[in-house]
């Protein structure tokens, strides 16, 4: 024999064929012989289905050659005195149903024990059956579910209660007519609510029971159904069941906002502020169905599995939000806050910097005399910024860069609502929301905490309050500008928009307070190794708010060339005999031995000396003189003696 | 249905010489010559050859008709089928070019030349030829069940929409939209999903009875399901282990 296909992979259909041969029966249905023993006008062909309260077997009536569908109840259903007398009753009722929408009844009755329902056989699949090849598409959905309307309203008129409305209860022929079977059967598993809960158990989801149904109130009636009815259609629009503070169908299937409204009436706890007849129902639906109630947003794609739209991705969402979120606020905060920072210190660092210069331009003059500098001693620059930053950058460009973020935010905030208001860019809508957030929620949050920084009036406490709730306003108000779209996974925790927006706002005050301390102290404190030395070998590369923090201000400045030399008493007291030399804030050079505390001038050694005296002399000090052991020269004044070689300062102790 | 007789069991229960068994024998043979094949030919045998063994071993089975001996694999005709080949093969080889034994008679006719076609495009397993006649077997009764659901479906005149849907059979999602397929086949998406869980569910129902007819009463398909697939999990860990 001739293969007329290519190889291809025999997995899935074995895989497939597998498990289908897994699905067992929950109890023991008669197999085809009993079955053919029991009703010889019938020709048992095959067992076609089985669920907890009954078997199905595909039959053929040999009269009329027609092929029909044997409904068998369990049996030990039958055993119950009342139940066989109720179930005649209603099956007497259902073969009443004429209808082209309702699945016909051709016999039924009891035969040794054996309730049964002869019914039509439809060679097609059931809702569940439909759904698992792929999502229907709106457009389907709302032409099938006028006419499950139309079967149950028939039925409701006559005064029948479906009861157990779910998608296995709803047939779809070849021909794409729906067929609504097993009308009432739910009731003759009992009646009273707990066995029908327990028979709802076992077919496997209770989640299609109208509330009164649950609790078991006793009134249950057709509208019920209507409830049911509401939860198949949403399932069939969106993929899943409404459950909790379930999304409109609108957010995510393309149909109008009509459905919506269908939707929620139908789901109504009280079955009095439901739809009062299904034909009510029926027509919203086709209205909204007519009257452009499938909107151009983007059909299914092909091959979309039946994964409930948005469900999967919904995490992937959030998780991809906060991210966002917390990466481009505190980017953006990062930044400016350095700006800010820098600005606001700038003002007071220009006019240090602006003192210093006159008093160095002072020093110069005497220095190019060779006179000693006599004029007192500049107070410390607390910054290690580089001066040519704190002259060039002013406030303006913080303010412009916050101005600029909130500008952003606001084309994005246009974009974002455009693209939201349209039905199936909802997603898309949420995501530009976000970035719109991001840098609005940045430049606020910073602005408040510079603040807390420079204003000693502002603590930390109150501006990050401030930070809380202004984030919080923010946010919940851009959701709702970006048509309140939120992914299901959200949804499904049952979490207020209110909520949300406050968690989120939380989250970014804490990154963005973060962001803006390490931004600080990385500015400030560089020096992090352990206690300082007080010889100014040690201080090499440290900065200048480090040494001035460690030694206190400089007690002299030398101008050399165009390095500025500092000399600095030591911590312990004792004179610092080293000279520090700073190249743009930073420690370059220490040179021990230096004399540094007059001003070296080139080439005349003895006018040094002379100068020294006069520099001590103006500080009001005795200045006895002498010699030491090794022929150096030695000072003595205000407590210290000052060691010189040559004229130049080499040990300066404490008496 | 399971009161249906298969077709490995009739042969299992017919006597010597049966005219009934010969004749079921003959429809499996026929319907499962291409794992034997493909055994030969992945046990080094050239391809002439592999048709001659083939062909004599089916020649030989036919004629000899005691059947039911096959122990120990009673249950599964694949089992039998595979023990027999390669029985065959050994005493083929032990009376090397002796005689060739059903050498010229031509039971069945099968192509031959399709089969090398299939063998070059396979991706060469490092396996055993074993697995490769396992794995031929499933791939055989899926395409004999498919076959056999194209064949109804021509004859219901149904071919187009066949062709449209028999991506389901591959378990595969639609190349377009289900309601675009609808559109292009003029009926609605919810008609056409039916037709298509039909077909799927007929493929399903073929596909286990194809399998049936080769096992005794006594063992059920699901059996018969699981060791199919295993010949691809099997094979697939094997290649995995055997990697560098």
């Amino acid at each position: 024999m001739t293969q007329p296909r290519p190889p291809l992979d025999p997995r899935p259909a074995l895989h497939d064929a597998l498990q289908h041969q897994a699905t067992a029966p929950g109890w023991d249905a008669p197999g085809l012989a009993e079955i053919a023993a029991r009703f010889p006008e019938l020709l048992v062909e095959a067992r076609i289905g089985q669920g907890g309260m009954a078997a199905v077997y595909r039959v053929v009536q040999r009269k009329l050659d027609r092929h029909a569908a044997l409904k068998v109840l369990r049996p030990d259903l039958a055993r119950e005195p009342e139940f066989v007398g109720r179930f005649l009753r209603e099956a007497k009722a259902l073969a009443q149903l004429g209808h082209p929408h309702v699945l016909g009844v051709y016999d039924f009755g009891e035969r040794d024990g054996l309730c049964y329902l002869l019914v039509e056989y439809v060679d097609g699949a059931n809702l569940r059956e439909l759904m698992a090849l792929g999502r229907l598409s709106p457009e389907e959905a709302l032409r099938l579910v006028p006419q499950i309307c139309a079967g149950l309203q028939f039925a409701h008129d006559r005064g029948i209660v479906h009861r157990d409305i779910k998608p296995e209860n709803v047939l779809v022929d070849r021909q794409g007519h729906v067929k609504l079977a097993d009308f009432g059967l739910a009731k003759l598993a009992g009646g009273e609510a707990e066995h029908l809960t327990r028979a709802s158990m076992v077919f496997g989801t209770p989640h299609y029971m109208a509330p009164e149904q649950w609790r078991g109130s006793g009134n249950v009636d057709h509208r019920a159904d209507i409830y049911s009815l509401g939860v198949v259609l949403y399932e069939l629009l969106t993929g899943r069941l409404p459950v909790g503070t379930y999304e409109p169908p609108s957010k995510c299937a393309a149909v109008s906002d009509g459905i919506d409204r269908v939707v929620h009436r139908s789901l109504e706890q009280e079955p009095e502020r439901r739809y009062q007849q299904v034909r009510d129902v029926q027509r919203e639906v086709e209205r909204a169905a007519a009257a452009g109630g499938v909107s151009r947003a983007a059909p299914a794609a092909p091959g979309e599995k039946v994964v409930p739209c948005s469900t999967r991705r919904g995490w992937v969402a959030v998780v991809a939000a906060v991210l966002l979120l917390m990466t481009v606020a505190t980017g953006i905060a990062f930044f400016l806050h350095k700006q800010a920072w820098i600005a606001m210190r700038g003002h007071s660092v220009r006019r240090e910097v602006a003192q210093h210069e006159a008093m160095l331009d002072a020093m110069r003059a005497q220095v190019d005399e060779g006179q000693a500098w006599t004029g007192g001693l500049p107070a410390a620059i607390e910054t290690e910024l580089p001066v040519a930053i704190a002259r060039s950058w002013s406030v303006l460009l913080p303010l412009a860069a916050g101005v600029g973020a909130a500008m952003i935010a606001l084309v994005l905030l246009l974009v974002a609502g455009r693209t939201a208001r349209a039905a199936a860019s909802r997603p898309l809508g949420f995501v530009v929301g976000v970035l719109a957030a991001a840098p609005l929620v940045g430049a606020i949050d910073v602005w408040m905490f510079a603040l807390a920084d420079h204003d000693p009036g502002m603590t930390n406490v109150v501006a990050g309050t401030v930070v809380l709730v202004t984030n919080w306003v923010v946010l919940h108000w851009l959701w709702q500008r970006t048509a309140g779209w939120q992914p299901a996974a959200l949804v499904r925790t049952g979490a207020t928009p209110r909520v949300v927006a406050g968690v989120a706002a939380l989250v970014l005050l804490v990154a963005v307070g973060l962001a803006v301390r390490i931004d600080v102290d990385s500015g400030v404190k560089v020096w992090r190794g352990p206690s300082l030395p007080v010889g100014g070998a040690e201080l090499l590369g440290a900065t200048r708010a480090t040494v001035v923090e460690r030694l206190g201000p400089p007690v002299a400045i030398v101008v050399d060339g165009e390095r500025l030399h500092f000399g600095y008493r030591a911590l312990d007291g004792a004179w610092l005999a080293d000279a520090l030399v700073l190249h743009q804030g930073r420690v370059v050079q220490s040179s021990p031995h230096a004399s540094l505390l007059v001003p070296r001038a080139r080439g005349d050694g003895p006018a040094l000396g002379d100068s020294l005296a006069a520099w001590i002399a103006d500080r009001g000090a005795p200045m006895p003189r002498g010699a030491d052991e090794t022929g150096n020269t030695v000072w003595w004044a205000d407590g210290v003696r000052i060691r010189l070689h040559d004229d130049i300062v080499v040990a300066i102790e404490r008496k | 249905m399971t009161f249906l007789t298969t077709r490995w069991s009739l042969v299992m229960r017919a006597a010597d010489g049966d005219a009934g068994g010969r004749q079921a024998l003959g429809e499996l043979c026929e319907r499962y010559w291409q794992p034997v094949y493909r055994l030969y030919r992945r046990r080094g045998v050239d391809a002439e050859r592999a048709a001659d063994l083939t062909q004599g071993l089916f020649a030989h089975l036919l004629e000899r008709g005691d059947f039911a001996r096959a122990d120990p694999s009673r249950g599964r005709f694949r089992a039998y089928l595979r023990t027999c080949a390669e029985h065959w093969l050994a005493r083929q080889h032990e009376h090397d070019h002796a005689h060739k034994r059903g050498g010229g008679a031509r039971l069945l006719s099968f192509d031959a030349a399709g089969e090398e076609t299939r063998l070059r495009l396979e991706p060469s397993y490092p396996d055993e030829p074993a697995a490769a006649f396992e794995r031929r077997w499933a791939e055989a009764v899926v395409e004999r069940a498919r076959w056999r659901l194209e064949q109804e479906e021509r004859t219901a005149r149904r071919e187009r929409q066949f062709t449209a849907l028999a991506f389901v059979l591959d378990g595969q999602p639609p190349p377009r939209s289900w309601a675009d397929l609808a559109r292009e086949l003029e009926t609605t998406e919810g008609a056409l999903k039916v037709a298509a869980h039909r077909l799927k569910a007929r493929f399903r129902d073929a596909l286990c009875a194809e399998v049936r007819d080769t096992l005794a009463d006594d063992v059920a398909p699901g059996d018969e399901l699981r060791e199919l697939l295993a010949a691809f999990g099997g094979s697939a860990a094997a290649e995995s282990g055997e990697g560098p």
